[in-house]
């Protein structure tokens, strides 16, 4: 390592981060790919996963009839609204696909006639 | 005793040196760096002149305006299918660093399918929805207004399984080419890396992952991701970004990759929970044991030209999850190519232009004619 002085305060940390980098990149990765860290970062999700699945069905429960009350759409009622605009938004592609064929059949047609 | 490196380097009479100039230098190049940082959220990306020419839902179809004489263009129409997460952005990150820029200038007739950011309307869309309800359309508008008779298809990460199902499943459409990169699609090997590991059964339950959202949050894939290599993606990339504020394309190229690796979006829950439970844990798709819509996915009735790309480095998809639909495939040209480089290195590398497409753009173009 070289002795001369840098104008960087952060070289000897960089340095140091090299030297440390090289030695942990790979036992950090190994780390986190053995089965201890796994099961332990699964509880961990498990846990979280239940308390906010719990949560958000009261909420959705809760705010369902509250919607209700006020005589407003539910977010069930929007979301399958959205459902239906896409499946509309198809048959219309569709629709537009054969209409293209259906011109160019005419097209040749035309040109057969001509 | 030999004494490491760094401990000599904490040596006082190695200290650098600390006057005011100096800490003020430090001090604006720290300053730099974070305005980099930030900077990087709004990078400009997908510059390559392109127009939109179908949409569907979120679903995008783009046309890259072409550069070359129509005399020198390929015929045939390539069309680029992305995963359903992340953004397709990744084949178009900058001028001098675009996968499309440069197959354009090559003369392909580049199109884009862009999924778009599914919203929770979209929770319920499977995989096989993105292939019979869209990638199926995008193809129809491809042929449509290119006027072309055939089509070549490039699927990248799990963009490559949509191809792959694609070709599969409409073997009476004109399909000439199909490329894959980084193809995760054989699962029957035992769990290798730890994203296999994190999405085994008694590690992840699907069902109470999609109660808690309704699509799986960009943030969690981000994480997930990230982890698996902790050092590189916490540390790393950061301080490489550090020590060569000074390399203006290197700053450039940095941040347009931060954004893509920050602007994660959700993944379709259907799609999430078909994916891990169908492919990777059933292993359905090399079984032939897949169905989409009363339909077998039988990739034995798929004869087009097959490139097959694997990464050698790639710490995501293995070679064995990429190679093993090799001998499932009818067609009677297949190649599969282990190219050095890791998983986003594919398109991201700063050398990818020289070392790697040039691979794609050769093997593509006498079969465009």
């Amino acid at each position: 390592m070289s002795e001369q002085k840098t104008d960087d305060p952060f070289s000897q940390m960089l340095h140091f981060y090299d030297e440390w980098t090289k030695n942990w990149a790979g036992a950090m990765s190994q780390m986190v790919s053995s089965k201890p860290v796994a099961d332990s970062m699964a509880q961990q999700m498990e846990a979280n996963l239940s308390a906010m699945g719990l949560m958000r069905r009261q909420m959705n429960e809760m705010m369902a009839q509250t919607l209700q009350q006020m005589n407003m759409p539910s977010r069930q009622e929007l979301l399958s609204l959205s459902e239906r605009i896409t499946q509309i938004e198809m048959h219309l592609d569709d629709l537009d696909a054969k209409m293209d064929e259906a011109l160019d059949l005419l097209r040749v047609k035309r040109q057969r006639k001509a | 005793m030999s004494v490491p490196p760094f401990v000599r380097e904490l040596d006082p009479k190695n200290l650098p040196d600390l006057s005011p100039e100096v800490l003020q230098r430090a001090h604006a190049r720290y300053v730099a760096g974070v305005n980099a940082i930030l900077d990087s959220l709004d990078a400009p990306v997908g510059q390559t002149p392109k127009e939109t020419i179908w949409t569907l839902n979120k679903a995008r179809l783009y046309h890259y305006l072409p550069t070359r004489p129509p005399e020198e263009r390929k015929p045939v129409p390539l069309l680029l299918v992305y995963a359903l997460i992340n953004k397709p952005f990744i084949f178009d990150l900058g001028p001098g660093r675009s996968f499309v820029e440069f197959m354009v200038g090559e003369g392909f007739d580049v199109y884009l399918v862009d999924w778009g950011v599914p919203g929770p309307e979209d929770r319920n869309t499977t995989f096989d929805d993105y292939v019979t309800e869209y990638l199926h359309r995008a193809v129809r508008k491809v042929l449509r207004h290119s006027g072309a008779a055939e089509i070549s298809m490039l699927g990248y990460c799990l963009g490559a399984n949509l191809a792959l199902i694609y070709a599969a499943l409409y073997p009476e459409v004109p399909l000439r080419n199909l490329i894959l990169l980084t193809i995760p699609a054989d699962f029957s090997g035992p769990p290798e890396g730890s994203m296999a590991m994190w999405l085994e059964e008694e590690r992840l339950d699907v069902d109470k992952l999609l109660a808690a959202f309704d699509n799986v949050p960009g943030e969690m894939i981000r994480f997930w991701a990230k982890t698996l290599k902790p050092v590189e993606n916490f540390v790393a990339s950061y301080v490489n970004l550090y020590k060569s504020l000074d390399d203006k394309a290197f700053v450039q190229a940095w941040q347009t990759i931060n954004r893509w690796i920050e602007d994660v979006i959700p993944f379709a829950g259907a799609a999430m929970r078909q994916f891990v439970v169908e492919y990777v844990r059933n292993n359905e798709l090399v079984q032939g044991k897949h169905y989409v819509k009363g339909q077998r996915v039988d990739l034995s009735k798929i004869r087009a030209s097959l490139l097959n790309v694997a990464a050698q480095f790639d710490h995501l998809v293995s070679q064995a999850q990429s190679e093993g639909i090799m001998d499932l495939v009818s067609s009677p040209d297949k190649e599969l190519r282990v190219l050095p480089s890791t998983h986003v290195g594919m398109m991201a590398n700063i050398r990818a232009r020289q070392t790697l497409w040039p691979q794609f753009a050769e093997w593509l173009a006498p079969r465009s004619g």
